[in-house]
Formats: C-alpha cells, structure tokens, sequence
C-alpha cells in the first residue's frame, strides 16, 4: 500500500460540540477515515445545520463496503464522555447505525476491566447526586426568599446573580449531558448503573455497540502507546499522550509560578458532598462533621436558645439579612466545575504524525492543564531511518502544524509553558470548534490572541458569530507573507456545512 | 455598668487569650511547635451577658460577635464564655483544633488584635460599613442607612477552602476543609483544616471588612489595581501583624546564625509564614524562594514591568505587598547596623556559635518594630487615599504625603526606602514625571477659596465637628453625631452638604473648588442632563455625596499631635461608550445616573478626599479623581468589560458571582 502523503480535517460547523472528519489521502486515493467526536451542546444549534446533515456528509465522503454497501468509518475515535462530544451516537438518535466502524479507540479511563479507571468513577455517582440537590435547594431557596430580596438594598441585583448562577450551573452539568435524575419526595435517588448521566452513557454504551468485531473492536488507549498501523495507516504515527494515569488528572486550572499547584480533587469536596447528602436524610449524621461529642445543639432547637432570639441574635427578624443558612451551598458552582474538569482530564489525547515529515496533528480533546502536564512524563520509541530514536513531547509540539483546539478554547484547556509556546512550527493552522454565548468565559480572549500570533492569524472557529470563519479567508493576516497567504487559501475549503484543512505531509 | 472605685481600678487593661501564632499545622513540626503557642494581649471590654444566663456572657463584643452556627452540619456551637473564672485564670482555652469554642476565642483574639491595630495608627475608632435599607419593594431605592454595631462572625460557615467577608451581610464566612495538602508532612493527615484557626486568613479578612467600612467604594472593580489592592492590604497587615510578635521572630533570630550580615532571614521567615494555611502562594513568590537545589533562600528580583505586565489580581496584589516588604528589609537592615558593630566590636563579623540571647532580643525587637512602623504608615496612609478607583500610584502618593505629615524630618529614610521599592517594581503614580519625595507628595495648602472670612467659617464649623466628638466612645453616637453633621438636624445648624453648596459652590468662588475637587457642577437642569449629571433641585446643580467624615486624632513619634479632619466626596455620571469597526471605544454620550442604565452605559464615578488642619484652620491636602476624566472613563470600560484580558472567568459570569456572595468570595482559594 502506498504511504499517506495528505490528509484533509473536516471541521463541522453544527454549533458548540466537536465532531472532526479526517480523511488520509495516498495519491489520490483515500486511504483511511477517522471520525473524532460527533457531539452538540444541548439546547444549542446552528440553523440549517442538524447532525444528521453531519451524518450525510461524512456519508458521502467515505468508502462503502460490503454487499449492502454500508459506509465504512475505519475508526471511531471518543475522546471523553461529555455530551457536547457524544451525543451523536445516542441510541435514539440511529446517526450512525448504519455505518460499519473498523475500529473505536476511547481512553483506557472508559475500559470496565481497568482498577485504575473503577477507582476513578466511583464516588461520581454520589457527586452527581449531591450536585444535583445542591443546585436544586439553590433554586428554592431562591424562590422562597424573592420577596426578602426585593425589599433589601441590591436585592434585585442579587436576585438576578442568583438565577444567572442556577442557569450557569445547569449549563455547566449539561456538559455531563441530561440528567435522568427521578425526584422522591426525600430527594432523588440515583439509579446505581450510570456513572455519571444515564444519557450520555447510554450514547457511549452505543459507541461500544458500533465496533465492528471482526476487526480489532475497541482499543482503550493508554498514554505512552505508539499505534502504528501499516495496513490502515501506512506512513503514519500516532503518539497517546493522555490522559494521564496520576494525580495530575484532577488538575483543572493553570498555575503560576512553581509553587503554586493546588491539589482540590476529592479531598475538600468530600465535606460538601457529605453535608448535602447528610442534609437530605434528616438522621444520617454526615462523616464531615468536624467535631466529635463536643456540645453542640441542632439547629433545629436554636429558635429556642436566648441568646440567639436575643435582639441582634442570629433569629432576630430585623437581622434576617445576615443569615447564611444557603451560603456554604454556594459551592454547588466550585464543584461542578471540579466535575466537569475532571472528565475532561479523561480526554484522549491524540499526536498524529506523518513519519517522514514529522509534521504533527494534535487533538487534545477537551485535555486541561493536568492532562498536558503529564504528556512530558512519556518518551516514545521509534525506529527511523534503521536507528531507535526516542521522542518526547516537546518534539512532538515543536512539530506540530495543525492543532485542534481543546475545551472550545476555554483559558484552562490549553497549556502555556509546556504547551502552546512550544507550538513554535511556522506553518501551525488551528481550528476551534466553538460558538458564542453559549458559556461565559468562552472563547478566552487572551487565548484567541495568542493563537492567532501562534498561527500568524491562521485560525479557523466553526460557528461563533463574533469571530466569522469566512474573514479568515478574505483579508491577509499582516504577519502571513503573499505565498503563505497563497497556500493557505488553497488549502482551506469553507462550507456553511464545515471547513476542510488540507495538509500535505 | 456602674462601677466603683475600686471595680473601676482594678478593671483590667488587657485580655490576655492564647492561640496559634500561626495556625494548627506548625504545632506538628518540632522546628515550629515552640512558637506556634502565643498569648494574645488583646485590650479589655466587657461581653455580652448571656440571656439565659446573667452570670455567663456570649462572644460578643463592642465590635463583633461570634455565631458558631455550622449550616452545613445542621449545628450550633456552644458560644465561649470568655468571663469565665477559670478562662480568665489561664489566659482562656489550651489551643485545641479539635474544641470549637477555642476556635471562637482564636477568632475573636486576631480580629480584635486587628481591629485595635488599625485604631491605634488611624487614631479613631473603626467603623464597619453601615447597612442600607430600601423603599419596600424597591431595592434600587436606598430609604436609609444603619449603623451596624458589630461584624458578624462565623467560625464554620462553608465546606470549603475558604472564607471570605461578605460585605452584603457585613459578615466574615469562614469554611473547613479534609485537607489534601501538595506536601502531606505539614498538614494534619487526613484531617480537618479550620481556616479561623489560622492568624493570616483572620487578620485578612477582618482588613478587607474594616477597608470595607473605609472605603466602600474600594470593592468596585474599576480597575486591575482595585480589587488587587484590597488582597494585597488585607495580606500586607496579615503579614507585619506576624512580624510584630516579637516572640516568634525571637525564636527563628537564634536558630540562624552568621549569616545575618546576608537578611535574608526576614524573607525566608515571610516564606515560612506563607507555608502555612492561607499562606498565599503569590505572596510567597514575590518575595522570594528557597533555592531546591542549594537550600538557600533567594530573594526575588523585582522587575520594572511587572507592574506593567502582571494583570491576575493576586498576582498583582503581590506586586504591591512585595514592595512594602522590600522597604521593610531596607529599613530593618539599616537599623541593626549599629547593633551588630556594637555586638561584634565593630568589626560586623559574627563569631561561630549561638548569638548572644540579648543580641537575639534586640534584633527581634528592631524587626518587631520596624512592622509595626511599616503597618501604621499603611493604615495611615489610607487616610490620604482618594474615595474610589485607587491605584498603587496613589498609594504610593498617599504613603508618602502621611509619613511626611507625622514625620518632617524623615531621618531613617522611610520614605526614600518606599519609593524605591516601588520603582523597582515600575509602579509609577500618573502624571508625576520624577520619583522624589517632593513630587510625589500632594500639594501642601492648595487654595479652596479666595474669601478668607468663608473659610474661617468653614473650619469652625469643623472645629466644632471635632469639640462635640473627639471623646465621645460611643461608635453609634459618633456615627449618628457624624451623620447629623453631614446632612444637617435639630442639633447641628446646617450640615456640611449644605454649606458646601452655600460657602463654595454657589459663592464667587464655586469654580476654584470645583476645579480642586476634580467634581463637575453644572448651573441647570439642562445641562445636567447633558453631561450626564443627575440635578438636584434643591441644590439647583449636579447631586454629589458625602461618604465620610472623619476626625484624625494622632500623635507623631515626636511627640506632635496632629488634628485633622477628613471628608470624602462623590459624584456619579452616567457615561455611554461606543465602539467602532476597529475595536476604538469612545465617548459617545451621557445619560442620567439615576434613571435606566442603557446597554452601552455604564456608571463613572469622580471623588475627593479633603484634609483640613484644625490648628491652622486650613485646608492641608486635596486628593481627586476627576469627574471629567475621559481616559479614565476609557480604561473603566475596557477593563469592565474585559478587553484588557483581565483573568479568566469560566462558565460563572464573574459579575454574578460577586454579587452571590460578595466579591471576595471568589478571590480566596488557599494554598495547601
């Protein structure tokens, strides 16, 4: 078979959600498919664009095979299991039950046989209850106290934050994707076989469902891995660089200076989820407790203690204002985002290479700070040129000509020392797959800048309004020169539909 | 209570309470352990009697209470009785984590400690910010305000690493945490980590809640130096509050040896200060660092264009805290010279071996003092700050202008050592072209008016500010008292609000003091309506606010008693912003601050502070944000608007936050 000489990504421009076609080309024959993704925020969209506009396109630009010629994806690649990633392959939905799939490859963290990965989604299930109360008793004490706070001083604006924080924290657990949580009149009981949103693992239960058996099935992939396919992917390399298998996974946001790595996990969120469940069964005492037998009252019985009825006391009804039954369920945000972060640190991390060239194609996933971190904990071997040669990280962003940027490009999803400033390849071209307003905070401002001297202004988002695709390709990035500029142009395909790189290794 | 005599002379001065110098985790270290116990002398005042029970009292003060309420636990706390005979005969509880009422005891002991710090520089009673109340119904509409007595305190708030004041419900929030530290020998395993255990997170979060009572328009993120500066203070007193203990300097003075001569044990100690909980990394590392490799402590280098380039609001608080520690260094250095020529026979050479243990007190005590210099300029310093949108700049200005006030002759160069460390840094105050002590201090006597009868009746009239509340100690009567001298009442003809409007703005001399207090006051309706002012018709001008009153009572190290007042004024404008296809913002109109604020608009603010001398019944100083001010209206919007790529904000619109909980709930999370 002859080697890969190009291959062409395919962006789609469907709204905020990842799903990247990727076609490699030998002459002028395709040689391989691969489909990173196919996800769509929920409640968003883009209009004229559904998923299954998606799903024909990628159709019509794949082999057929068989006698029933159905399209043949030769591998699936699910980067994490957040619904803006998978909700394509929801059994309901049947995008994708008619294709025939080589092979998946998901994160050794999705493998039901890995102690590492049974360790790691314990204990989600009673996070994604306590978060669920949490945000619930928000919400009603809210409600409850709308006419406390329209008649305080700032009471409107406080009331306004409030419900921007309820909708911001539902938006946040929509990255887990919908919640099936059944409400009892004692709370919610969570169903024990789903990890995180029965949904979006039943989508990624129905990713498992595509693998085609007579070829490999699924690969868990594992970092430090080096595929090497010589029959599906002659000429190419492909490096795991995550997610990682230490602490470094439950770290979501960037630090500065070297001091400054701060550990939250588990650990301080323990409490919170303790209290809340502890709260929700009135006679559970929760563990978090601080104190052991020391005197203490319920508080139930405080409306009776003097010194808390007394004037100015904590039930005084003039000092209402100073209470903070709901304060410390504030929290609710801190871990959502923990949550959140912690399944994008599950993202598979991806470097594709072109052996000969070495040009690089990153598809980090959603990968934050931690995942990056740990990829500079791995050397790979390769033989080149009849030698072994050892490979690292930095080579491997040094080399990098086409980077897919993570997390919708949010501020915590894209390294900085050890990350984008080693992208340094002068020809590097970046795609963010991202729309506006649908998270505060994304696109980070300072991010797209950066990218955009990384690139010298070759940067390409799908669907946000506020940064047009099409400008892009109609006026010349200053730092490009007339050839690049030239080369560039020719090499991307704009459609409402997606824009297509193509990259000649 | 009425006392007799011998109640009244044998009342006693101090409350002596012990707690942790530091917080719980140093008491597992040997190193540490010796000094982590220290017996806080906090000044005597009487409790709150225990309703239930008249010969117990409840942990509330004059100025605080503690509400050991723990909502997440569905508990309360029994208060402390800190009256109780046998707490009063050994100097309160044994320092325990695992006894909340030694917990309430250590609250209350840094607070007060604080509290009485900021007093003793500022040479007033504190007051915390009142509380406003609205028109039924109408929570835009402010009916009045009220005084509030006491800041609420809560020892277990939160589950989480936190605590924060909450200037809403003027309360101070502290959380608990299972700690999962990055280095695991310095936390308790497993445990549980108490944030009012720890001195630094007490001593800061009572500064931002007295800053808060200050300055209350000191919250508003107008600028990247704003909310910076209100971390770094509240950081700047944690940290030379701990230097001030001579007993802990004392300790770690003896262990290091020879290498004195080097100072970089004032550094190295800070360090240590900040491994501990709530220590704040960026602290830590803009003062310096232990070298991994050498094990020696290594100062940072300041770098001219951090102040240019580092926007992270801790990070730039850092900038600051850094600055006044470096002159902190310089001055301490100076000042033991002559004791290690005197201890060494001139030479300044040590010999091998312990230090000699007066040797070790004297340096102690120089350090000691030297912070607490350090932290009463500061606090003093704040006196000289314009009402709003401070800068390190002005800060600076402000430090510079205090120090000179109480100090003429400045003979141990604290003011040159200020102004280089801030050099160092590239905090340069607008508009000042060299850094001398001379041009950074504000104009000395500027003249407010021509008519020198309107003055003198100006500063009678603050004189008599000054006569009818220099001794009153009641904090509710001086804030009544004071507010009845702003507004005008039964009892004080004519507030200063009024004769402001009569005596300046609307004498001959109106525009001479509009053009000093930086303020705008347009003559009519129409005008008003044009520039963005809202009118009042009583005033038949620009509506402008009285924020503060102050009266400054302070004895200078020489001896000299200084008397002045000071008042804050406001004015708000209502300023829409346009942006063109290049992204170029500009000033494309004005509306009325009071009405509906329109999608491009935004509310500016201009203010003065006023310093009057009422010895020499003159105005001394006035310190102004211009009303009129355009690149300031400019860079307002672009950094509320995040267009100066201040720090990210993810998925929680960042405005929201602040106002769930106040902003400073979002800026703490510790170091473990």
């Amino acid at each position: 078979m002859n080697k890969i000489d190009s291959v062409r990504v395919r962006m789609y421009r469907h709204g905020f959600g990842d799903c990247f076609l990727l076609r490699f080309f030998a002459g002028g024959d395709t040689v391989c498919s691969m489909l990173i993704d196919c996800g769509l925020k929920k409640n968003d969209s883009v209009e004229g664009i559904t998923l299954e506009d998606v799903r024909d396109d990628i159709v019509r630009n794949i082999k057929k095979r068989g006698e029933d010629e159905k399209p043949h994806l030769d591998i699936l690649v699910v980067t994490h299991e957040h619904w803006d990633h998978v909700s394509g392959f929801h059994p309901d939905r049947r995008l994708f039950d008619a294709f025939s799939v080589g092979q998946v490859w998901m994160a050794w963290t999705e493998d039901p046989g890995d102690e590492d990965a049974k360790v790691l989604n314990k204990g989600l299930q009673e996070r994604v209850k306590a978060l669920q109360l949490a945000a619930d008793k928000l919400k009603e004490h809210t409600e409850t106290s709308r006419s406390f706070f329209m008649n305080i001083v700032g009471g409107d604006r406080q009331l306004a934050a409030r419900e921007s924080f309820h909708t911001s924290l539902e938006s946040v657990m929509e990255f887990l994707g919908p919640f099936t949580l059944t409400k009892t009149p004692g709370g919610i009981s969570v169903k024990d076989n789903f990890t995180i949103s029965l949904e979006t693992q039943k989508a990624m239960d129905h990713i498992r469902t595509l693998a085609d058996n007579t070829d490999t099935g699924i690969r868990y992939c594992s970092p430090g891995d080096l595929i090497d396919l010589a029959d599906k992917l002659p000429g190419i390399r492909i490096y795991v660089l995550g997610p990682p298998r230490n602490k470094l996974l439950n770290k979501d946001k960037p630090s500065s200076g070297a001091n400054k790595e701060v550990y939250f996990g588990d650990g301080s969120l323990a409490g919170f989820v303790d209290g809340i469940l502890g709260m929700e069964d009135g006679n559970a005492v929760d563990g978090s407790r601080p104190f052991g037998k020391v005197s203490s009252l319920p508080e139930k019985e405080g409306p009776d203690q003097p010194y808390l009825t007394r004037k100015g006391g904590y039930y005084d009804p003039d000092c209402k204002w100073r209470t903070i039954e709901e304060d410390w369920l504030n929290m609710a945000g801190g871990l959502a985002m923990q949550m959140d972060s912690d399944t994008n640190n599950t993202s598979l991390a991806l470097a594709i290479e072109f052996k000969d060239s070495n040009k690089v194609l990153l598809f980090p996933g959603d990968a934050q700070v931690g995942n990056w971190l740990s990829w500079h904990d791995h050397t790979w071997t390769i033989q080149k040129n009849g030698a072994s040669q050892e490979i690292n990280a930095i080579q491997l962003l040094n080399n990098t000509v086409f980077y897919k940027v993570g997390h919708h490009s949010s501020h915590n999803a894209t390294l900085k020392e050890k990350g984008l400033e080693l992208m340094t390849h002068e020809a590097l071209v970046a795609f963010v797959p991202e729309k506006e307003k649908q998270y505060s905070g994304i696109p980070y401002m300072p991010l797209i800048e950066v990218l955009k001297k990384k690139t010298k202004g070759r940067l390409i988002v799908s669907a946000d309004k506020t940064l047009p695709a099409n400008t892009a390709l109609t006026t010349k990035p200053p730092a490009l020169d007339a050839a690049e500029w030239e080369a560039f142009k020719t090499a991307i395909e704009l459609k409402d539909l997606y824009v297509e790189y193509t990259l000649k290794g | 209570m009425a006392l007799n005599k011998m109640e009244r002379l044998n009342k006693p001065v101090f409350r002596k309470l012990r707690g942790y110098a530091f917080d719980p985790s140093l008491s597992i270290e040997t190193d540490t352990v010796q000094v982590n116990h220290i017996t806080y002398k906090i000044e005597w005042e009487e409790l709150e009697e225990d309703p239930a029970n008249p010969e117990k009292t409840i942990p509330c003060g004059e100025y605080v209470e503690i509400i050991d309420y723990d909502p997440a636990s569905g508990l309360f706390y029994q208060p402390v009785d800190l009256n109780d005979r046998y707490l009063l005969a050994q100097d309160g509880l044994h320092p325990s984590v695992s006894n909340p009422q030694f917990h309430q005891q250590m609250v209350y002991a840094v607070v007060m400690l604080t509290i009485k710090n900021f007093e003793q520089a500022l040479g007033r009673k504190i007051q915390w910010s009142d509380h406003r109340l609205a028109e039924p119904g109408r929570p835009d509409k402010i009916r009045d305000s009220e005084f509030v007595r006491r800041l609420r305190i809560y020892p277990h708030a939160l589950r989480q690493a936190n605590a924060y004041y909450h200037p809403m419900k003027k309360a101070l929030l502290f959380g608990y945490f299972t700690s999962r530290p990055a280095n695991p020998g310095l936390q308790l395993p497993g445990g549980i980590v108490f944030t009012c255990l720890s001195h630094d997170i007490i001593a800061h979060e009572t500064t931002h809640a007295i800053l808060d009572g200050l300055h209350r328009r000191y919250i508003e993120a107008n600028h990247p130096d704003t909310r910076a500066f209100h971390e770094a203070f509240a950081d700047m007193v944690a940290l030379f509050q701990h230097f001030s203990f001579p007993e802990v300097l004392n300790h770690q003075i003896a262990r290091t040896r020879g290498d004195l001569g080097q100072q970089n044990l004032l550094g190295q100690l800070a360090e240590q200060f900040g491994r501990a909980v709530g220590g704040y990394s960026s602290l830590r590392d803009a003062i310096g660092r232990t070298d991994e490799a050498t094990g020696q402590w290594v100062p940072a280098k300041p770098d001219p264009s951090d102040y240019a380039t580092k926007m992270e609001c801790h990070e730039r608080g850092a900038i600051l805290v850094a600055a006044v520690f470096d002159a902190f260094i310089t001055l301490y250095k100076q000042r033991i010279q002559k004791l290690l020529h005197a201890a060494t026979g001139g030479s300044g050479i040590l010999a091998d071996g312990d230090l000699h243990p007066v040797l070790v007190d004297l340096l102690a005590e120089t350090a000691a003092d030297t912070a607490s210099r350090i932290l009463r300029i500061c606090v003093r310093a704040l006196d000289y700050c314009p009402p709003m949108d401070l800068t390190y700049g002005d800060f600076l200005r402000a430090v510079i202008t205090a120090d000179l006030d109480m100090v003429a002759d400045d003979e141990k160069n604290y003011r040159v050592a200020f102004i280089e460390a801030f050099q160092k840094r590239g905090i340069f105050p607008a508009g000042v072209r060299t850094m001398s002590v001379e041009t950074l201090a504000y104009e000395a006597l500027p003249e407010l008016m021509h008519s020198k009868e309107n003055m003198e009746v100006f500063s009678k009239f603050l004189r008599e500010f000054k006569e009818k509340l220099a001794y009153e100690q009641d904090r509710e009567a001086i804030y009544l008292g004071t507010e009845d001298f702003i507004k005008g009442s039964k009892k004080v003809h004519m507030g200063l609000h009024d004769r402001i409007n009569v005596k300046f703005l609307r004498s001959a001399d109106g525009k001479l003091f509009a053009g000093l207090s930086g303020l705008l006051f347009p003559p009519s309706k129409e005008e008003c309506a044009e520039l963005g002012f809202s009118f009042s018709e009583r005033t038949k001008s620009a509506t402008y606010q009285i924020e503060n009153l102050w009266l400054a009572n302070r004895v200078s190290p020489d001896g000299k008693i200084i008397n002045h007042v000071i008042v804050t004024m406001l004015q708000r404008r209502g300023v829409r912003m346009s942006t063109d296809a290049k992204g170029d913002i500009a000033i494309s109109g004005y509306f009325d601050p009071n009405g509906e604020i329109p999608d491009d608009g935004f509310i500016f603010r201009g203010g003065a502070t006023l310093i009057f001398d009422l010895d020499n019944m003159q105005l001394k100083y006035v310190i102004s944000k211009n009303i009129n001010d355009q690149e300031r209206m400019k860079q307002q919007y672009r950094f509320s608007n995040g267009l100066d790529g201040e720090g990210p904000s993810m998925y929680f619109d960042k405005t929201a936050l602040a106002s769930l909980s106040g902003p400073f709930a979002l800026m703490h999370s510790f170091n473990l």
